[in-house]
């Protein structure tokens, strides 16, 4: 057999199946990413809280705990932040609306929730600040 | 390889391997005695064998032929081996490609497999979000397994839609709470907001309706959530917004333009 066409076959064969391979892992990755959606990381939900988008930061918990991905400790603390945001945010309607025995309720709740933020404790202010500014 | 590839599909027959590995049996002119061609003499009466030498080269032509067949064979299989893998990746990507494209079809089939598999777990889920008026938790768990059209999800449907609907609008007041105040940009974020706000009543009117199949109407249970939703956005548009008590009571009712107006109007006069 032809010298050259074994060559290039060899050649093609290879290229081909790299790209399969690398096709083949792009289709992994997107079907894991249509059922969990894509991956939460630290960095951006620290970056959340430094910023304040606290918007941003309830959106990516809330996809994080649907797809139950995997938390490290930091993010169980920005979990907690989330929590609280959103907790807060339920008691000042509480207050607004005179519903005490609901307020006292999210109070104790937010106690608790805000144990929970570990070295992200400067946050409880800064959302108690931006909340409690709102009220009427 | 190649060789013993061509060996396994292509076995010599067994009178070939005969006539190269065993010699013809003949017999002599002179005694009659039987003995192999490629003797030179017969064994018995020493008889000298004409045919011998003429056996001897044909056997040999017909060995080197045998084995340049052989090889012939050998490399066209090769050659075509060669062709079918590269086809047969060819295949494999196009198939890639179009599974790509295609790839939520998998995703939903997978989804579709967990969600009847532990059906029981999403709908005491649902059951437990509802009961506690953790809408956004609802809507992601609706939106997230797709569970929108499954038969034993169905009655959730209505308070799933109104929950989805919620939550874009939660996001986007959140938003506004942490974001600077009224700047251009706001504008543009509020009537956006303004849009999904209308979507939210019609969504909360018409699907009321919508998939009443085949269980005729929504349980209470459920109509009575979706008008705790309904005021938990009513509160928050109120409490992001400053906008009175007074003025929150007729929101539903208000053309969109006024809606923007109202919305303006308190939130500037509390700037």
């Amino acid at each position: 057999m032809n010298k050259r066409f074994r060559l290039i076959t060899n050649i093609a064969a290879a290229v081909l199946a790299l790209f399969f391979l690398l096709l083949a892992s792009m289709l992994f990755r997107q079907i894991s990413e249509d059922l969990n959606g894509y991956p939460v990381d630290e960095e951006q939900l620290l970056f959340a809280i430094e910023d304040g988008r606290y918007s941003d930061l309830v959106r990516a918990c809330r996809r994080m705990e649907t797809s139950n991905q995997k938390m490290t400790k930091t993010m169980e603390e920005c979990y907690a932040v989330s929590n609280y945001f959103e907790t807060a945010l339920d008691y000042q309607l509480a207050l607004m609306n005179n519903d005490e025995q609901a307020a006292e309720t999210l109070k104790k709740k937010l106690s608790g929730l805000a144990g929970d933020m570990g070295t992200l404790s400067y946050a409880k202010d800064e959302i108690d600040s931006l909340l409690e500014n709102r009220d009427n | 390889m190649t060789q013993s590839v061509i060996g396994l599909l292509f076995p010599l027959q067994n009178h070939t391997k005969y006539y190269i590995l065993k010699e013809i049996v003949m017999n002599c002119k002179n005694c009659g005695a039987p003995f192999e061609n490629n003797l030179s003499k017969c064994p018995y009466c020493q008889t000298p064998n004409p045919e011998a030498d003429k056996h001897k080269t044909a056997i040999r032509h017909l060995s080197g032929e045998i084995i340049r067949t052989r090889q012939k064979l050998s490399e066209t299989t090769e050659k075509y081996v060669r062709i079918v893998i590269l086809c047969v990746l060819i295949i494999l990507i196009t198939s890639t490609l179009f599974a790509i494209s295609r790839s939520w079809e998998f995703a939903e089939m997978i989804t579709r497999h967990e969600v009847t598999a532990n059906r029981r777990t999403y709908l005491s889920r649902l059951e437990q979000y509802e009961s506690e008026d953790d809408f956004l938790a609802l809507a992601a768990l609706y939106d997230d397994k797709w569970l929108y059209g499954i038969d034993d999800f169905r009655k959730y449907e209505y308070i799933s839609s109104i929950s989805s609907a919620y939550q874009s609008i939660y996001y986007q007041i959140v938003s506004f709470l942490d974001g600077e105040h009224w700047e251009n940009e706001n504008r543009q974020m509020l009537l956006h907001l303004l849009d999904n706000i209308e979507y939210y009543y019609e969504t909360l009117e018409n699907h009321r309706y919508s998939f009443l199949e085949p269980y005729g109407t929504y349980d209470q249970v459920h109509l009575d959530a979706a008008e705790r939703v309904t005021e938990k956005l009513e509160d928050l548009l109120q409490f992001t917004f400053h906008i009175s008590a007074e003025d929150m009571k007729n929101f539903r009712e208000l053309p969109t333009t006024e809606k923007l107006l109202l919305i303006e109007r308190s939130f500037q006069n509390n700037e």
